[in-house]
């Protein structure tokens, strides 16, 4: 057998990632058991140009998915039942959820309300029990199955979790960290996406094994310097983030950078429209909300600018998203000089509910005694 | 250094101090735990610049004192596998050599120059206290803690103490809970906000010592001291001004009622898993000798139960709502028989206390929902 060396980084922790199956529409299948069995989707409405926040299994064999447009997925399944998201209802079962998390470590880094990282290596459990037991615990509390991935770190864990959804459970103990990589596609780390893979494969990787003989200077050379780093270390099953327990987000954004500079102005609106239904569900996912909209611009001779302006009400909107970056583009010289990327950033999401003196419901309102 | 003692033992002693030690903290040596051989006593300290801890246990030989600095979680795995077998600990330089039965470990140290100075206790006013009073005092309290990074003020208990009556107070904004007890022989006064992590380490530590034994806490300017047997547990203490409660403690109430604890608890866990599907929302609806405990969720359903009460004070019947979740924390963590509910209005703060315990007081500001309000236009 071929010697294994077993990087150093990978005996030090034991993390554990818990994902949600379906959360959404798990909880709504659960509330209501007569759309078992079928394919339900939680996101707007089939008629509006919302989109599918998360959908069933059965809903998924249409090839529906997340991000979808709603209307998309009422082609592909007209049968599909269409739910609003209840989030304070989700936020209510997340809270559940991670009320068993902390009966293990108090080390949790919630990723969005159906997803964390647990750092346990301070528990005297191997991760692997400490997984099943959380496992069986989130389902007796909520009768709702996740799935969990155990690993030596988070890249790991998380791409373990993965593995045997739904309603499974993957180890990968620091000895086997070296094989679980070996036979993995590129596409299958996290933050690899596809036009990554693309550029990957267009060099001839496909396989996280593919870049273990490559030289790192070399890797840094078809790269660049930082992705290389990057790479290099994740294919091989390195990742030494921490989990972060204190996680408050100032702003989310997402940005695109075109292989071909644009000018046309509808073609220039409908990526700006894209892009807003990408940071609109991640906002959705995350539950938040922002009052700060930026726009960001960088033309073709690679100068950036931004442009923000702060709306009355805090919003994660697709719809407003896109109004509002709309009206930011046109004090910009876009369609006078070509473009070459274009990002949506959100921000100013706000006290978070603690900091609210008096809390509101919908059925009422949370006196204060100061 | 070099010693033996058993493995267990030593692994106790470790997860102790452990709790002040950082997991990754950017100064290096707070990760480690510092350990110091001398006549027979090994010593650890753990020290996170918040909380500092330092424990002591007997060797079961000696035969050269020394100190060294080990990473403290590798050294607390080491021992967890070993099976509660005789270990024997010796250090050359900065080289922890651990061996038992056929195990060897070697684990590269430090060396203790760099690591921060255990706070000296020298001022400040200290007082016995018995565990249990103690215990007592943290359990009926600790709960009321907020965790609001906003409000660092409220992120801790406040242990204040008038002649002879030593309270611990703590509040989220939406509950206070203030629990008091008569100390003869302490008589200074002083006030001090004691940080969560602390109060919540020291009342696991207390857990399984003897209820009747006392300890002594020293209260200064800056930090407090916990004097646990062979624990030294410190923490700063936060700074600020905790809010008042002698403000919002309501003088009079115009409704006091007695109810039995047992059955409002079981009722209110009831209600709960109705009202849990809507902001655990619960309404208590009294009449002159019945409660009618409601709540209700769409697309759920709903509960009601009834319980039978005393009147004390007050006539007509009344409406007030809460978070059952907040009533939940107060009489889970009280065993009295029978409780005292007073409130004025369905807008005003409500007090419970037990019947015949006047020591504890807990105030909890109720919800306005939006049927109460219909029914006042």
């Amino acid at each position: 057998m071929e010697k294994m060396s077993i990087h150093p980084t990978l005996l030090q922790r034991k993390i554990v990632h818990i994902d949600m199956d379906c959360f959404y529409a798990a909880v709504e299948v659960r509330d209501n058991p007569s759309l078992k069995g079928k394919p339900v989707i939680v996101g707007g409405q089939p008629g509006s140009r919302g989109v599918v926040a998360t959908c069933s299994y059965e809903a998924r064999k249409f090839g529906i998915h997340s991000a979808m447009s709603s209307s998309q997925a009422y082609k592909r399944c007209p049968s599909a039942i269409f739910i609003k998201p209840n989030s304070e209802k989700y936020r209510a079962v997340s809270s559940q959820i991670r009320d068993v998390f902390k009966r293990y470590t108090d080390v949790i880094e919630p990723l969005s309300l159906d997803e964390a990282f647990l750092d346990v290596t301070e528990h005297q459990l191997y991760g692997t029990e400490i997984a099943k037991r959380i496992r069986s615990e989130v389902f007796s509390d909520t009768e709702l199955t996740c799935s969990a991935g155990v690993g030596p770190n988070k890249l790991i864990a998380k791409i373990a979790s993965d593995m045997n959804k739904p309603n499974g459970i993957t180890v990968v103990p620091p000895h086997k960290a070296k094989v679980f990589m070996e036979h993995l596609s590129l596409r299958k780390i996290p933050g690899v996406g596809s036009v990554t893979e693309k550029k990957l494969n267009s060099l001839g990787f496909k396989l996280c094994k593919e870049i273990w003989p490559i030289h790192i200077s070399e890797l840094e050379r078809k790269l660049g310097k930082r992705m290389a780093g990057w790479l290099y270390d994740r294919s091989r099953g390195i990742d030494e983030r921490p989990v972060r327990t204190e996680r408050i987000r100032k702003s989310l954004s997402a940005e695109r950078t075109f292989s071909e500079d644009l000018n046309d102005l509808d073609k220039i609106q409908e990526e700006i429209r894209k892009i807003s239904v990408r940071v609109s569900e991640q906002l959705v996912k995350k539950d938040l909300k922002g009052k700060t909209i930026t726009l960001k611009i960088k033309y073709s001779d690679f100068e950036q600018i931004t442009r923000c302006i702060s709306i009355e009400r805090k919003t994660n909107d697709v719809d407003e998203l896109f109004e509002v970056s709309y009206q930011l583009l046109l004090k910009t010289e876009v369609g006078a000089r070509s473009v070459r990327l274009l990002g949506i950033g959100v921000s100013s999401f706000g006290d978070s509910e603690v900091t609210d003196s008096s809390i509101t419901f919908s059925n009422g309102v949370q006196q204060v005694l100061f | 250094m070099k010693f033996s003692c058993q493995s267990d033992q030593f692994q106790k002693a470790l997860s102790i101090v452990d709790k002040a030690i950082s997991n990754r903290s950017s100064v290096n040596v707070l990760e480690y735990v510092f350990l110091s051989l001398k006549e027979n006593k090994l010593t650890l300290i753990g020290n996170d610049l918040e909380i500092g801890i330092k424990h002591s246990i007997p060797v079961d030989s000696m035969e050269q004192e020394g100190e060294i600095l080990v990473k403290s979680k590798t050294i607390l795995s080491i021992m967890g596998r070993l099976q509660n077998h005789p270990v024997t600990i010796e250090t050359t330089e900065n080289v922890l050599k651990i061996k038992s039965e056929k195990v060897d470990f070697e684990i590269l140290g430090l060396s203790t120059n760099d690591y921060p100075q255990f706070p000296k206790v020298n001022d400040g006013y200290l007082f016995p206290i018995q565990i249990e009073e103690l215990k007592d005092l943290i359990k009926k309290t600790i709960f009321s803690v907020s965790f609001d990074e906003t409000k660092q003020f409220l992120n801790g208990i406040l242990i204040k103490n008038e002649p002879e009556h030593l309270s611990f107070i703590s509040t989220d904004g939406f509950r206070l809970s203030l629990k008091q007890k008569k100390c003869e022989g302490i008589d200074k006064e002083f006030s001090a906000i004691v940080p969560f992590k602390a109060m919540n380490e020291v009342s696991k530590i207390i857990q399984t010592l003897p209820q009747e034994e006392s300890i002594e806490i020293n209260v200064s300017e800056k930090q407090v001291a916990f004097f646990i047997g062979e624990t030294t547990f410190l923490s700063r203490l936060i700074e600020g001004q905790f809010p008042d409660y002698r403000q919002v403690m309501p003088s009079e109430s115009v409704h006091s009622y007695v109810i039995p604890r047992k059955l409002l608890l079981d009722a209110s866990e009831r209600a709960q898993i109705i009202a849990a599907e809507s902001n655990n929302v619960v309404r208590f609806n009294f009449f002159d000798n019945e409660l009618i405990i409601k709540s209700n969720a769409n697309a759920l359903g709903e509960f009601k139960e009834g319980i039978d009460v005393n009147r004390e004070s007050g006539e007509g019947d009344s409406k007030i709502a809460f978070n059952v979740k907040l009533i939940l924390d107060a009489i889970k963590n009280l065993d009295d028989e029978d409780l005292v509910i007073k409130f004025s209005s369905e807008v005003s703060p409500c007090v419970i206390q037990p019947k015949n315990e006047g020591d504890y007081t807990y105030i909890i500001m109720p919800i306005r929902t939006n049927d109460f309000q219909e029914t006042d236009a």
